[in-house]
């Protein structure tokens, strides 16, 4: 039996402030297994955009232990996380987040740049993963030619590019309207379907509904699972 | 990521600030331009000063006396030919001399006149220096012993009084004597300023008589041995101030003096340019690192993405670091090709040899790089310690 992708142990970040400690992620148990699409929801201000970046490695936990595929990431240094990003997960963001300088098909490039792929090979495997978000016609276009949907397409196609164990999304559809988020929406649920790990972030409970996981969260802590 | 990828990123951030990158390279352009056009003008200089000298074959072994105690002298000279003469007799050391008069004249033939220099040789001149009778011969012995009236004539002269045929046993009225042209001389150019192709030679004796002088304008001595040229001096200040000089009625020049004075010159010339240049090249290496923190500062986000996408500390680090190298290059560059143009202008201008000095251009391009290089460390390193979360949140 394979590890799970997520393993937190009692997993804890505190922002220390001036007026003390603020708990953002307080002593989280929870697995995530492979090809799970688990749904984080709560009200504003709860921890889940805090949580999500520990569970990208983009920040540390204060304490506690996360494991990714079974590798614990209190044992990685910064360039370990960073590979460990590359390789492991894909981040999709509110507010996309592309390069403003670089096309559609550049942007897609990056993470296989970071990863040392050759750059004839990367072009090609960009133009595929634009062509499954159905956008191979804006393969030269700047993210300011490009409308939020088709941003956000576009940095799905990054998120997927090194064929990612997890894919993390922190309000996708946060910026979007119902329609275009919509078809945001059936994106993942067709990457879900092909197997890919998924924990979106959501402030919407309709959206929440479409994952097969929902966990809810307050003050740091879960406050229940369905 | 790949070498390509770094200067791609490098040459793409660079073109969408295409004015602030243009204005950040000014110090390095200016710093560059300056070392290559000072050096190369001094080099330039510096040939065409021996290469001058080395065309009248007055080589390292020969000096100039020159009446009085400063250049050019104030007071008339008290050289006479006699002492000239006594020279070689009494100092051994010394290989040969030849005494020079040198004034103007008008010369005419075939009704035809105008205005030449005059030049009293004895007849050992071609033997010494590099300048040589083209067609018939030189002055002989003879026509110094005797104050023959015989004449060689420089090419300008032969080409104004007679165009399309020989001189050669042709009479010309010098100061309106008759003198019988005997040769032609070498067409030789100008040297040092010195038209050596206008000019009419005369045996020395006969000079004196047509000038009506019984002085020497300056005097060539040769060494057997050019390191004996110091003693030979010694011994020909005290053999003159024995007869009827004082010591600073007279003064030396050797090749290897005008090549020092030359060399101090550019010495002092090349002292302030360096400075310049250095002064240039660090305003333009703090131009660089300023323009870089800005851009650091300004792309934070676009560090958070790069990190969140999986570049590692050295990627980002590299991607700043190749933007700066990128930035002090492209400066050299452009001071490379402004310096060798200006360079090469004044040079045609001035009409020097045109010569880029290539210790100078590899020195400029080092120094380029080490602004870039230097520039790039600190502002690369505060781009790759950023800290991916709070990168993403920067806002500007
Ligand atoms: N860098 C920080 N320093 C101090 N406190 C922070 C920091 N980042 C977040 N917090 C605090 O931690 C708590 C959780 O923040 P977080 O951004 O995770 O909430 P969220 O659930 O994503 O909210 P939202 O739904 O509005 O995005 C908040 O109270 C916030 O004020
Ligand atoms: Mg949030």
């Amino acid at each position: 039996m394979s590890s799970p992708v997520l393993e937190l142990r009692k997993l804890t970040r505190h922002y220390p402030t001036p007026a003390g400690p603020v708990m953002a992620v307080h002593e989280l148990d929870l697995r995530v297994e492979r090809g799970d699409f688990m749904a984080l929801l709560g009200p504003s201000g709860c921890g889940k955009s805090s949580l999500l970046n520990l569970l990208g490695c983009l920040d540390r936990p204060s304490c506690g232990e996360l494991l990714i595929d079974g590798v614990a990431v209190s044992s990685l240094d910064d360039d370990g996380l960073a590979r460990l990003r590359n390789h492991k997960i894909g981040f999709v963001f509110q507010h996309y987040h592309l390069l403003p300088r670089m096309s559609a098909v550049r942007n897609v490039e990056l993470p296989m740049m970071y990863a040392g792929i050759p750059p004839a090979e990367r072009r090609q495997r960009a133009v595929e993963g634009l062509e499954r978000v159905r956008m191979a016609h804006r393969l030269e276009h700047t993210p300011s030619m490009l409308s939020g949907g088709e941003s956000q397409r576009v940095a799905i196609a990054r998120a997927l590019a090194m064929n990612p164990s997890l894919v993390l999304a922190d309000e996708p559809t946060g910026n979007l309207d119902t329609r275009t988020g919509e078809e945001i929406m059936q994106l993942f649920e067709k990457m879900h379907r092909e197997g890919t790990t998924l924990v979106m972030v959501t402030h919407s409970p309709e959206m929440a509904e479409r994952a097969d996981r929902i966990l809810r969260l307050r003050d740091g802590r879960i406050e229940s699972e369905t | 990521m790949t070498t390509s990828d770094i200067l791609a990123s490098a040459l793409d951030s660079l073109a969408a600030n295409k004015v602030r990158s243009g204005l950040t390279m000014l110090g390095v352009i200016i710093g560059v331009a300056l070392v290559i056009i000072l050096v190369s003008l001094g080099e330039s200089a510096k040939t065409f000063v021996d290469d001058q000298m080395r065309g009248i074959g007055f080589g390292r072994n020969g000096m100039v006396i020159h009446p009085g105690k400063m250049d050019p002298p104030i007071e008339p000279s008290k050289l006479r030919l006699e002492d000239s003469r006594e020279i070689s007799r009494r100092v051994p050391e010394v290989l040969d001399q030849v005494p020079i008069v040198v004034g103007s004249a008008y010369i005419r033939a075939g009704g035809q006149e105008y205005k030449t220099s005059v030049r009293g040789f004895t007849e050992n001149y071609t033997e010494l220096v590099n300048h040589r009778v083209e067609s018939g011969n030189f002055l002989t012995s003879l026509d110094v012993e005797q104050h023959r009236k015989t004449c060689v004539i420089g090419q300008k002269v032969k080409n104004k009084l007679f165009a399309g045929f020989e001189p050669i046993g042709e009479t010309v009225r010098i100061s309106g004597r008759r003198f019988t042209i005997v040769g032609v001389m070498e067409k030789k150019g100008e040297m040092m300023g010195d038209d050596l192709d206008d000019l009419v030679i005369v045996p020395i004796t006969t000079a004196q008589d047509l000038l009506d002088t019984d002085k020497l304008n300056a005097v060539l001595v040769w060494a057997r041995h050019t390191e004996d040229l110091p003693l030979i001096k010694e011994r020909i200040i005290e053999f003159l101030s024995g007869r009827h000089m004082r010591k600073d009625d007279f003064h030396f020049h050797t090749q290897e003096e005008m090549i020092s004075i030359l060399g101090t010159i550019t010495g002092t010339l090349t002292a302030f340019v360096s400075g310049v240049a250095a002064v240039s090249l660090l305003v333009g290496c703090i131009g660089i690192v300023n323009i870089m923190l800005v851009s650091v500062l300004e792309r934070t986000r676009e560090i958070g993405i790069r990190k969140a996408v999986g570049a590692r500390h050295r990627d980002i680090f590299l991607q700043f670091f190749g933007e700066s190298m990128v930035l002090g290059l492209l400066g050299g560059l452009s001071g490379l090709l402004a310096g060798i143009g200006l360079a090469a202008l004044v040079m045609m201008r001035t009409g020097l040899p045109v010569h880029i000095s290539s210790w100078a251009v590899l020195l400029a391009l080092a120094c380029s790089l080490g602004v870039g290089l230097v520039a790039g460390v600190y502002p690369a390193m505060r781009a790759a310690r950023a800290n991916p979360i709070q990168a993403l949140r920067f806002e500007n």
